[in-house]
């Protein structure tokens, strides 16, 4: 109890100081701003832009402050008795919809072999739930799920139901199951199509839940494993060597108020229930309708009820896999976008806990971040149209702008300041893991440091190309489209030039034209937008080149120097699988099954 | 041992939802109570875009 009431304590201490940190870093950004914008007197636009970059800077200063909490906390593994016998059954949910059932159900067997190396593989079960509409697809669905049956003499563990109608999408698919079976089990471990868990891993899961009755649900760190593009390796790297930092921070700040991100987690299957039958919002798509971002809504659910929800950062052995590349990426980001934004009817749901709302508020953020960002762009472009001439280049040779003296030190302080918010926790968290040794790992100090200004060189080029994606797609939830519910592409990604460019041609455009408007009307500032439009111009390029396979050393990441047993186990089926079988292979349908 | 040579469809499609069928254990999940009393539809970009910062977008 003591214990509890200290980490409250500090979790309290860390989110005041990362919120007046981040309000500090916005509003003495909106000051620099706008002392730089009145050199020439002030107007709206300065004005407005001030605003704009007050809540940017918030923002990324948010972002900041995650890493920062990451960096100067350290993860505390709970003290539980680990040789105490599992108490009750617990269900691995794989919900899926219209995936490669080759993949997906090596995944499964591998992790029902995983489970039996620990000893406690008969405390689980395994339930693929189908929401798959395509009878192509079903019907390959049910012949390997015979398939994984017979080769891991998992019939009464295994099981598999295909839905009539996917009411709830996968939200609903789970609360199927829970209506139908959960009685039967005490916790439920649920995972994505892609997800991949160590037994191991799954076994301490359940032994922390058992430890803390008020758990509801404990949600893993999935590292992002698989990976083969430019694109994804880079992501892949980030999410290994960046987002356990944010991801420490994170749990830190959210503390018994955790996040739930839908997969890779295991939930309390009676608090679960108790707590999370999501209704359907009133109205139509994109606002109303099925709650498409369940799982945060879930977790302020659990915490409405009093449930604890934690994010165990220092748990190991979660897996999934990532988009291979920015269209792939891009249509995932449409979905949360759109799910994001629907949270602004819940942000004040009668009694959600204040830090959920805020949950709710941070995740509507980061993609209006991005309409916030182009805004001050546009406004920036334009503003010599509201205000006298300003002459910011008066010598030749000299690549920065200069105002009066005294305002030009403060936009050199002020750009300096918001790219330090930007790469600085990143070049932190490299340093930090080069010190602590982390970095071995990743194949040593220098392949580590040259992965992460690689990754933040391609972050860099891919920003302003995210900045219209996600805008775009803020507007179009905005106009009322319904993203609807597209399947995963989980091929291996690699995208022509056509086809990039197919994908990217308003982006294309639309860097034209700042160019245009920025040499008509702020030609002084042209060399500054230059970094912003460039990338765009040359979006297809970018996109076809990062979805191809890079350098083989660069990006190393832990699972490439030694893969988990689980991602063995999982090779070594799919390798069986694809290389013996085929999709009519009619031996399928006389094994030692019992049609019962 | 029974006969499970290729047969039609929908011969296939009952026999895995026999082999597969989960645990009959229901389990009552409650309906959560989300929405503000007198929420109503918003329609329109310029509505909902104040919406979304007045908590109402979409109502």
């Amino acid at each position: 109890m003591q214990n509890s009431t200290r980490d409250d304590r500090d979790m309290t201490a860390w989110r005041m100081f990362a919120l007046a940190v981040s309000v500090t870093a916005g509003l003495v950004a909106f000051v620099f701003f706008l002392r730089f914008g009145i050199a020439d007197g002030l107007d709206v636009i300065d004005m407005l832009r001030s605003g704009l970059l007050l809540v940017s800077t918030f923002w990324l200063s948010w972002g900041a402050m995650l890493a920062f909490v990451g960096l100067t906390t350290r993860a505390r593994a709970p003290v539980i008795d680990r040789s105490a016998p599992l108490q009750g059954r617990i269900a691995v949910l794989v919900p899926i919809y219209e995936e490669d059932p080759v993949t997906t159900f090596a995944r499964i067997a591998a992790m029902d072999m995983s489970l039996a190396a620990t000893g406690h593989g008969d405390a689980f079960d395994i339930a693929i739930l189908s929401d798959t509409r395509t009878d192509v697809v079903a019907a390959r669905e049910r012949l390997w799920y015979l398939r994984l049956l017979r080769d891991s003499n998992g019939q009464g563990r295994i099981f598999y139901r295909r839905r009539a109608s996917n009411t709830g999408k996968k939200a609903g698919n789970v609360a199927d199951f829970i209506r139908t079976s959960g009685a039967a089990y005490e916790f439920a471990i649920i995972l994505d199509a892609d997800s991949l868990i160590e037994g191991a891993t799954m076994v301490e899961m359940t032994r922390r839940m058992q430890a803390d009755p008020d758990l509801g649900l404990l949600q893993t760190l999935p590292r992002i494993i698989g990976a083969r593009s430019r694109f994804g390796r880079a992501m892949q790297f980030s999410a290994a060597f960046n987002s356990p930092v944010f991801a420490r921070g994170l749990a830190m700040m959210q503390g018994r108020t955790g996040p739930f991100w839908g997969h890779n987690a295991i939930i309390r299957t009676r608090a679960f229930a108790q707590s999370c039958g999501l209704p359907q919002l009133a109205g139509k798509p994109p606002f109303g309708g099925h709650i498409l971002s369940h799982d945060y809504v879930e977790a302020a659910l659990l915490a409405r009820a009093g449930w604890n929800v934690r994010l165990d950062d220092d748990l190991d052995g979660s897996y999934e896999e990532g988009p291979e590349n920015i269209v792939d990426h891009a249509k995932r980001d449409r979905r949360w976008c759109q799910g994001n934004l629907q949270h602004a009817r819940l942000v004040f749901a009668p009694g959600l806990r204040g830090w959920s709302r805020f949950v709710f508020v941070q995740g509507i953020l980061a993609y209006l971040a991005s309409v916030v960002w182009l805004a001050f762009l546009l406004a920036s472009v334009a503003a010599p149209v509201f205000g006298p001439p300003v002459v910011y280049f008066p010598t030749q040779y000299w690549p920065l702008p200069v105002t009066p003296p005294d305002q030009t030190t403060l936009a050199l302080a002020l750009v300096i300041g918001i790219f330090g918010l930007l790469i600085l926790p990143k070049l932190l968290i490299g340093a930090d893991a080069v010190l602590r040794g982390r970095a071995r790992g990743f194949g040593g100090w220098w392949s580590a440091t040259q992965a992460t200004m690689s990754e933040l060189l391609l972050s860099s080029i891919t920003a302003p190309i995210f900045m219209l994606y996600q805008t775009r797609s803020v507007f179009q939830v905005l106009l009322g489209r319904d993203g609807g519910w597209p399947a995963h592409d989980r091929g291996d990604g690699r995208l022509r030039l056509a086809d990039a460019f197919a994908a990217s041609h308003w982006i294309v455009a639309c860097g034209l034209i700042g160019l245009t408007l920025a040499a008509v009307l702020s030609p002084d500032l042209l060399l500054w937008f230059l970094p912003v439009t460039l990338p765009m111009v040359a979006a297809p390029f970018i996109i076809a080149w990062t979805s191809h396979p890079g350098a083989p050393g660069l990006f190393v990441t832990p699972q490439d120097l030694a893969l988990a047993p689980v991602m063995r186990l999982r090779a070594a089926v799919l390798e069986g699988w694809q290389a013996g079988s085929t999709d009519d292979e009619p031996e399928l349908w006389s094994g030692n099954l019992h049609y019962v | 041992m029974r006969d499970m040579s290729p047969r039609d469809d929908a011969d296939i499609e009952r026999m895995i939802a026999a082999i597969g069928a989960l645990p009959d254990a229901p389990m009552v999940m409650v309906r959560q109570d989300l929405e503000q009393a007198g929420a109503r539809v918003l329609h329109g970009l310029v509505p909902r875009l104040l919406g979304l910062f007045m908590s109402k977008a979409g109502q």
